[in-house]
């Protein structure tokens, strides 16, 4: 079993090129429909990741058999379903987006000082990136360098068209020099903060009655740098719209109290989120182990 | 007052929340990341934040902070520099 995520996204560069040209041309409805028997073969050859979602609705809903089956039916479906809607917005699609609390995101977002906002594998996060563009600040992602090149250059190029600019982590510390600069001259760093990729620290919170542990690096990032930290969140709330979910966490005390205490309200978020829109928790691994 | 290495030490062991070290445990010319004493990204990130809290040092050129950051002989040599 795998202890952390690997980091990749699936798809061929031949399968992610045709996807993009017939989004140009289809509507997404047709191609859901198509998906909703693919999703079948993915559930079945890609049996390890299956069991994981199963389990999930298993163990943390106490669904019975056969609704976690349907279950994790449907978070095959809905996550087909995010993948569709990125390459469809590649493709020059629109989505409409819907606020939680517009009032309270924009006081958040149209700070003046440098900030860290936070994603997840839970709802589509990418989205918000290539849905809001035009933010008052300059914006800054961090991607895995092991990515899958093709998903990679579609981001860099789909983020560069929206002003956003990307940063590489790897092996070498630059990101850490890049990130640093970037909040210090005010601007956006946007990162995942529920996976561990690379880094063997992190912070142990309870999400869904079980202990979890997130990557301790964004919060530290935040305690270190003493930056304002966002949580958002993009949930898929119907076939054409996005509801974005915003919430600022708040500690004090040590870097790594801090640190720790913003990682457990950020686990509470999770949690909060996930208990809405169950079907969209997209990590296909054991996340508790 | 001129920094000495063992304030520095003293203050990196404190930032790094390094349990268990001394001063006298890092040596002045060893790395500081990979072989050395073996910080990571964050830790990095953690001496930045000890250079503008205690020295009013702002590191953001990538390159510079990582000659600054190589041991904590350039470390105090850099302080000099900049005082």
């Amino acid at each position: 079993m795998e202890k952390e995520w690997s980091g990749r996204s699936d798809g061929t560069p031949w399968m992610l090129r045709t996807l993009t040209r017939w989004l140009k041309h289809l509507d997404v409805r047709v191609i859901y429909g198509v998906m909703a028997i693919v999703v079948v073969f993915y559930i079945i050859f890609g049996y390890r990741h299956s069991v994981n979602i199963y389990r999930y609705f298993r163990r943390c809903f106490g669904d019975w058999r056969l609704k976690a089956l349907a279950r994790t039916y449907a978070t095959y479906f809905q996550f087909g379903q995010a993948i569709m809607d990125r390459m469809a917005v590649y493709a020059g699609r629109k989505y409409k987006i819907e606020h939680d609390d517009v009032e309270r995101e924009m006081k958040v977002k149209e700070s003046e000082e440098g900030m860290i906002i936070l994603g997840s594998h839970i709802g589509n996060y990418e989205m918000a990136g290539y849905l809001m563009g035009g933010m008052r600040k300059p914006m800054n992602v961090l991607l895995y360098a092991g990515e899958n090149a093709t998903v990679m250059r579609n981001r860099i190029e789909h983020f560069g068209r929206n002003g956003i600019k990307v940063i590489t982590v790897d092996e070498t510390m630059d990101h850490v020099y890049a990130v640093n600069k970037a909040l210090q001259e005010g601007e956006i760093v946007s990162l995942h903060a529920d996976r561990r990729v690379n880094s063997e620290k992190s912070l142990d919170v309870d999400i869904l009655g079980r202990t979890a542990h997130l990557p301790a690096g964004p919060f530290l990032l935040s305690a270190v740098t003493g930056k304002r930290v966002v949580g958002q969140f993009v949930m898929k709330t119907k076939w054409d719209t996005y509801k974005i979910y915003c919430r600022e966490y708040k500690a004090e005390g040590g870097v790594r109290q801090a640190a720790a205490e913003m990682a457990r309200q950020y686990g509470a978020e999770m949690e909060r989120i996930t208990r809405m829109y169950p079907t969209q928790w997209y990590n296909f691994y054991d996340f508790w182990k | 007052m001129n920094v000495t290495k063992e304030q520095l030490k003293q203050q990196i062991i404190e930032a790094l929340n390094l349990e268990g070290m001394t001063p006298d445990d890092i040596q002045d010319d060893a790395p500081l990341f990979g072989e050395g004493l073996g910080l990571d990204s964050i830790d990095a990130l953690e001496l930045m934040m000890v250079f503008d809290k205690h020295y009013g040092i702002k590191l953001t050129d990538r390159n510079e902070s990582k000659r600054v950051f190589a041991s904590v002989n350039t470390m105090v040599e850099y302080i000099e520099s900049k005082r």
